[in-house]
């Protein structure tokens, strides 16, 4: 099985991002390492709504999904003249913001609870093994929409900054585990070990909601 | 070689080929409940999850363009000009003027013009003391040293019409 995922077509979950599109973007990026303001804003009308909604998915909040989204923007356009091609101009975007992110998450002083510990070596995890502890049983018939919501929201903000960028970048934004890995600086292997410790970690949080629905 | 968290991630995303989920499955058939757990918790996440909308996008947009470019986004295309050309020019306007004003020719081009001007310039006699005296409320003005009036002098012409 071939991990790697594709290089030559990047796709953004299911919509796939045609290379013209891929094209487009590399113009509007020429001209902004020319000092074209007005090519970095069409890049900014088009990127703007899915990195709010990456930021806001980590973050949980909308002022500071905002404030973040233009400091992203902003360290985007300071460091563009350093974007060589190699990675899709989105891509590239994606790492930028979700450092943003994570170092903001950092900064508020995120309280590490007992999770998952990704550097634990596989060896220690056997397969199959009680890993989920069974939460204590709670009544949640009918829960409504906005208390579900709440509920993986506050599930969410248990989870490290890294662990946080992989489930939203994963289940909401349904990247491939190739762009996650390159929006976060790390290897393929490592997103999936990532990706199985806070799914792990969220089964513990929200057993009682998704077994109730 | 991919780890057990690595290969159970891929098994639950669907991402093994049909023979590496086979034997996956049949190394770990004691996984499957979970994967269903798994799969219902992505549902639970996808469904609920959903992008939030992003208001006020064109604000956003017009806020983060402020930062990058802040005053020159306001003035006409021609006055972006670089601010280093406009400093050069601004510098050498005003040294021809400090030139203009302050320069010696520009001394004696024009006629001078003063404030006051002397009609008359007279010398004191040196026979002549004058003294003055204040006693009394009376300011009295003594000048010792002047010539008589002569006698055919007329005292009631005043002196404008002599």
């Amino acid at each position: 099985m071939n991990f790697e995922g594709r290089t030559s077509v990047l796709s953004v979950g299911d919509r796939g991002f045609s290379e013209s599109v891929e094209h487009d973007d590399i113009v509007l990026v020429r001209r902004c390492q020319k000092g074209d303001a007005l090519a970095f804003e069409q890049l900014v009308i088009k990127y703007r709504s899915k990195v709010f909604s990456m930021i806001y998915g980590m973050v949980q909040n909308e002022q500071d999904a905002w404030d973040l989204a233009q400091e992203g923007f902003l360290k985007a356009w300071r460091s563009i003249h350093r974007f060589k091609g190699q990675a899709s101009f989105y891509t590239w975007l994606y790492r930028i913001v979700t450092n943003v992110a994570i170092d903001s998450l950092r900064r508020k002083g995120f309280k590490k609870t007992a999770e998952f510990d990704d550097e634990i070596a596989a060896s220690q995890v056997e397969p199959g093994s009680k890993t989920v502890p069974q939460p204590d049983p709670m009544p949640h018939q009918g829960l409504e929409r906005e208390e579900i919501r709440q509920r993986i929201e506050h599930a969410i903000s248990k989870l490290s900054p890294e662990h946080r960028a992989v489930i939203v970048m994963k289940e909401i934004e349904e990247l491939q585990y190739n762009e996650i890995a390159e929006a976060l600086g790390c290897s393929i292997g490592t997103v999936m070990s990532r990706l199985f410790y806070a799914r792990k970690k969220l089964q513990t949080l929200l057993r009682d909601v998704y077994e109730n629905l | 070689m991919k780890t057990f968290e690595q290969l159970y991630t891929a098994w639950v995303d669907g991402a093994l080929t049909t023979e590496e989920a086979a034997a996956f499955e049949k190394q770990h058939p004691e996984l499957l409940k979970e994967r269903d757990d798994l799969l219902k918790l992505k549902k639970l996440l996808q469904r609920n999850l959903v992008p939030l909308e992003f208001a006020h996008s064109d604000f956003f947009t017009s806020k983060l363009m402020e930062q990058i470019v802040p005053a020159e986004r306001s003035l006409p295309s021609w006055f972006r000009i670089p601010r280093l050309a406009w400093g050069g020019i601004g510098s050498f306007a005003v040294a021809l003027l400090l030139f203009l004003l302050f320069s010696p020719f520009h001394k004696f081009s024009a006629p001078p013009e003063y404030v006051a001007e002397v009609l008359k310039t007279t010398t004191t006699d040196p026979k002549i003391r004058a003294t003055v005296d204040s006693e009394k409320g009376i300011t009295l003005i003594k000048l010792d040293g002047v010539d008589n009036v002569p006698d055919e002098e007329d005292l009631t012409v005043s002196a404008a019409n002599r």
